[in-house]
């Protein structure tokens, strides 16, 4: 058979048409979208979250990167601890894997992690053990009301899960007309708290030990040793609004430079022009302070100019 | 710079004179006030007497009589300022105004920096009773006349910010301040601007020429700042904050302190041209006959 050139060249084309369409499955992206699968059920690409109430109520445990994304259905937002982690809230919720749940499970029964020191300011410090039997040995016993409790509160005793995300207060260390009192919270029967599991202080009398001099010396230095907690939130990847990618005015980076543009450029201008061109007006002849003027709007968008360097 | 000094003097002491009188009573008025207000917290109505439910309600009406006079003695300097400005300029003490040796414009600027310095003086005036409202008002504990109670908030506070901020929380407090002189040239300019304005196209009631024309431009004005603020907010601070979330402290502290910068650019350039507009029309058409 006599090779034709269009025939070699049209065998070379179908051939690169069949590669493109036989790699399709090796560059195709794993579906990662987040999905309701029952009102119980999370799921992320096949793993499973299952819906967590805790009993007693649980913290952000302390300094924690938060990484969200965003569901396909309803665009909802869900915040993981980590990009393949053990614990997902979305709507408020909390959802773990199996592991998880265990983790949790652990902690609410005051088998602990780790423990920390939290006070009222957002500080915390971690403690080498678990100090609530040191708590309650070096303290007298007294019956308190709970009613002259409430708002008293100045340092709480938390354990923290093995994942370090969630942490739970096993009890709290009160100021009370100049004395520190400590009620451990893991002690008292379900009476003591309200139906979201916080400790009530409607009425009714409660157990708690007076801390010694040396144990309130001692909360005061760990005072000093605290840290500041905060949380730091950072979008995952893939958002599943695929058709609004290309808007420029829905990204915060084409917002910015319409912003700054608008705001930083073009406002300033007229200001500018109308300083420089008023002292040069012969007709008019407008004294030369309208030069400064046309200085300030001059800095204005220099600054501006800065900032969208700086930013972008 | 002498003639400055010289008319700046006299213009400052022509509110001066009057000044210790608003001090006095709004630092009186405040200790007041708060006692009145401590006294309206503590009070139990349920048992009280006739006599002690009337006092109750007086005790009310002066709090919040009070309050409302603190916030109101704001106006007070202003408006001597202002005064001083058109009896200077537009009435007959013009005539002798303008004869003295020092250019409209340094006469101009002299009223523009009493009227900015005594916006700024009168703001610590007003921070100074605030500090003994929030000392006085808080019951206390143990029957004493003076709580810190909410001192102890207000420096838990500043003290988060200065550990999350460090030295720029100095930088962000100059630059506050900066804008609040800055917001107060430009009110005090735009009232001099309607002021000269009224009094060179009205011949008969050019006060309430100025009034009007005052009205008319505030509320464009305000209009105009809301709308460039709503849409700065949309455009470019959220985002801005968004692109920065996972720049270092450094960089997102240079940005704020820039943005702040930006803005005051803002109201200084904005100050600026109703100022010269003021001072172009004073210089140039106003006829006294």
């Amino acid at each position: 058979m006599k090779m034709n050139r269009w025939r070699i060249l049209s065998f070379a084309l179908a051939c690169m048409l069949l590669f493109a369409v036989l790699s399709v499955p090796v560059l195709a992206d794993e579906d990662t979208s987040w999905y309701f699968r029952d009102k119980e059920t999370l799921m992320h690409g096949g793993t499973e979250y299952t819906l967590y109430e805790p009993c007693f109520p649980l913290w952000e445990a302390g300094s924690a990167t938060y990484y969200y994304d965003q569901a396909l259905e309803d665009y909802t937002t869900v915040y993981v601890n980590s990009p393949d982690a053990v614990y997902a809230q979305a709507n408020g919720y909390l959802y773990a894997t199996a592991e998880g749940i265990r983790a949790l499970e652990r902690l609410q029964e005051g088998e602990a992690n780790e423990y920390f020191l939290y006070s009222t300011r957002n500080t915390r410090v971690k403690l080498t053990k678990d100090l609530s039997e040191a708590f309650k040995g070096n303290g007298e016993k007294v019956i308190l009301d709970v009613r002259d409790l409430e708002g008293k509160v100045r340092y709480s005793l938390v354990g923290v899960d093995a994942y370090g995300y969630y942490g739970c207060a096993y009890g709290d260390v009160y100021y009370l007309d100049g004395e520190y009192y400590y009620i451990h919270y893991l002690d008292l029967g379900n009476q003591y708290f309200d139906s979201d599991g916080y400790f009530s202080y409607r009425k009714g009398e409660v157990e708690a030990y007076r801390l010694s001099k040396s144990t309130v010396y001692g909360l005061h230095e760990m005072d000093d040793n605290m840290e500041y907690r905060y949380s730091e939130y950072i979008l995952l990847g893939g958002t599943n609004t695929d058709e609004l990618a290309g808007d420029i005015f829905n990204s915060e980076r084409g917002a910015f430079i319409v912003g700054m543009v608008v705001f930083g450029i073009l406002l300033p201008l007229p200001l500018l022009i109308v300083g420089l061109a008023f002292p040069r007006s012969h007709r008019k002849g407008y004294p030369k302070y309208w030069y400064i003027l046309a200085g300030v709007a001059a800095l204005w968008m220099a600054l501006s100019i800065l900032l969208m360097v700086i930013v972008l | 710079m002498t003639m400055f000094k010289k008319a700046f003097k006299y213009d400052f002491g022509y509110v001066y004179r009057f000044w210790w009188i608003i001090v006095a009573s709004v630092l009186g008025l405040s200790l007041l006030g708060s006692m009145a207000f401590r006294f309206v917290a503590t009070f139990e109505t349920r048992t009280a007497s006739t006599l002690g439910m009337f006092l109750y309600t007086m005790a009310n009406i002066f709090m919040f009589a009070s309050f409302f006079a603190i916030a109101m003695s704001f106006l007070v300097p202003q408006i001597l300022c202002y005064v001083r400005f058109y009896k200077n300029f537009f009435t007959d003490e013009g005539y002798l105004t303008f004869t003295l040796p020092v250019s409209r414009r340094t006469l101009f600027l002299s009223k523009t920096v009493n009227a900015v310095l005594w916006t700024v003086l009168h703001g610590l005036l007003l921070v100074v009773a605030g500090a003994i409202i929030i000392t006085v008002a808080p019951v206390p504990n143990r029957g004493e006349l003076l709580t810190f109670i909410l001192w102890e908030g207000v420096g838990e506070i500043f003290s988060h910010l200065w550990v999350s901020l460090g030295g720029w929380l100095l930088v962000y407090i100059l630059e506050g301040i900066l804008m609040a002189a800055a917001a107060g040239w430009f009110t005090c300019a735009l009232v001099q601007f309607c002021i000269t304005i009224g009094a060179v196209v009205a011949k008969k009631h050019k006060v309430l020429a100025a009034f009007g024309i005052y009205y008319g431009l505030n509320t464009a004005s305000s209009f105009v700042i809301q709308f460039v603020i709503g849409l700065g907010l949309i455009f470019v601070v959220v985002p801005m904050f968004a692109l920065l979330e996972l720049a270092t402290s450094a960089v997102t502290c240079t940005s704020v302190a820039i943005l702040l910068l930006i803005v005051l650019m803002g109201e200084i350039a904005v100050a600026c041209l109703f100022h010269f507009l003021a001072l172009g029309t004073l210089e140039r058409k106003l006829n006294l006959s």
